[in-house]
């Protein structure tokens, strides 16, 4: 028991270690095109049709948030050849948004196709620009969430990708800055790590196949999107098929990065946080079998990264109190203590807390990682400082993300 | 000073956000495999893109 222990955590802890260091160098190498500077007005407008997946405008009010932002952004810029569809659940909001100068596309009740919630609300959009003729090169769909937020850099961005024609379909950075205040404080600061991924989205997008894109942020030319279309039954991750089956179509030089920001907020609290995250596991999950050895591989890997995350996490946080207990003991007690044995006080907890583990593993563990210090882990020690230091790092740097644009 | 502080509840809390973020991947891959395996997946509520509350 004491080794499989041993085994499982020394096994991920290391593997974090060539995963760090992958960070590290995405992180190094897309920093200069992660978020588009080079930018000038060129008057060569293409179409742009921005789309607004939304359940209800009506209920979701950040909605109209996003439309205002589009529209405030594309008159500062001088920006006119554009659209803005709201693609909808909710026929209410034919009235709702009536003011707006918004195409409304309401998502009939009766719509049957091979694709479940978002990608059926996405597959009907199709078919509707299918039926307007809208479905050709000299259209492109920017695809966005309903809370949403453009700016002019995120247009500037979108055109200068466009108009350099290097790629069919291309995803810009995302930070949280909105509601910024109001969310759970932890899930707000939680939300610092996605910006920071996004660098990884950057080698996603220019090295396909992408083994993951987000559905919001997403440039695609309209002829594109209707050769490949939204049907991939029931999942909940419709948008990482969907970059799949575009490299898989179009080839590997069909995908690119325009750095265009778009703004979003965090999740408001710990259920959504949960649930949020919830949804791209499933979605995920239900997914894996549509992808080929090599992409399958790379997608259980990830997903097992973050399945022991949590498991190491929680093992090394009990191994570090395990090891600091009797110190704090001494430190915050005024009475002489290190005679008590801490080992049967933490026996105690342990066997009430986690009845099937018992403490002598877990000691066994701790005594061979982590009590003999540094002397006996000698430099694997400070390879683990390595992956340790990135996580903290990836935090503050999409922190920083995310707050710049906070008042 | 607001941001810095911000980013000091960051840097201390780094080890929580680990746990919260790691969390619903932990839940999630066990409920699914275990309603996969008795095909109990249809009865797992999926939460689509218009739950999250905004």
């Amino acid at each position: 028991m004491d080794n499989i222990i041993l085994i499982i955590l020394l096994t991920f802890w290391f593997s974090t270690i060539p995963v760090s260091a992958l960070t590290l160098i995405r992180f190094l190498r897309n920093r200069k095109v992660f978020v588009e500077k080079d930018l000038k007005r060129v008057y060569n407008d293409p179409k742009i049709i921005f789309q607004i997946t939304t359940r209800s405008a009506t209920q979701t009010k950040v909605v109209q948030r996003g439309i205002n932002s589009i529209k405030q952004s594309a008159n500062i810029i001088d920006f006119a050849n554009y659209l803005i569809s709201i693609v909808t659940d909710d026929e209410n909001d034919i009235y709702t948004i009536k003011d707006q100068k918004c195409e409304v596309v309401v998502v009939t009740k009766d719509f049957a196709t091979y694709a479940v919630k978002k990608g059926r609300a996405l597959q009907y959009a199709v078919e509707h620009r299918r039926k307007k003729n809208q479905n050709t090169s000299k259209f492109w769909i920017f695809h966005m969430d309903d809370e949403s937020f453009v700016t002019e850099q995120t247009i500037l961005s979108l055109l200068k990708y466009i108009r350099n024609g290097k790629g069919i379909a291309a995803e810009g950075p995302i930070f949280y800055p909105l509601k910024f205040e109001k969310a759970n404080p932890i899930t707000a600061i939680a939300e610092s790590i996605r910006p920071f991924s996004c660098y990884d989205c950057v080698s996603q997008m220019t090295n396909p196949p992408p083994i993951h894109m987000h559905g919001s942020n997403l440039l695609v030319r309209s002829d594109v999107e209707d050769k490949v279309e939204w049907k991939f039954g029931p999942t909940l991750a419709e948008d990482q098929l969907f970059g799949y089956k575009i490299y898989e179509k179009y080839g590997s030089h069909s995908l690119g990065w325009h750095g265009g920001v778009l703004l979003e907020q965090p999740p408001l609290g710990f259920k959504d946080h949960f649930m949020q995250r919830r949804r791209w596991i499933i979605g995920t999950l239900q997914n894996i079998s549509n992808f080929p050895f090599w992409q399958k591989f790379k997608i259980l890997f990830k997903l097992s990264s973050y399945f022991m995350g949590f498991v190491s996490g929680v093992f090394s946080i009990i191994l570090y109190f395990q090891s600091i207990t009797p110190k704090l003991l001494t430190i915050f007690s005024s009475i002489d203590i290190t005679h008590i044995d801490s080992y049967n006080l933490l026996q105690n907890i342990f066997s009430t807390i986690l009845p099937s583990i018992s403490l002598d593993s877990i000691s066994n563990v701790s005594n061979q990682v982590v009590v003999t210090g540094p002397t006996n882990l000698g430099i694997i020690s400070i390879f683990l400082i390595f992956p340790y230091a990135m996580w903290i790092i990836s935090y503050q740097i999409g922190l920083f993300f995310n707050i710049r644009l906070t008042t | 000073m607001k941001k810095t502080s911000l980013h000091l509840q960051t840097l201390i809390l780094s080890t929580i956000l680990g746990l919260v973020e790691t969390f619903p991947a932990f839940i999630t891959i066990i409920e699914y495999f275990i309603k996969s395996k008795f095909k109990k997946f249809d009865g797992i509520p999926t939460y689509d893109f218009y739950v999250i509350n905004k």
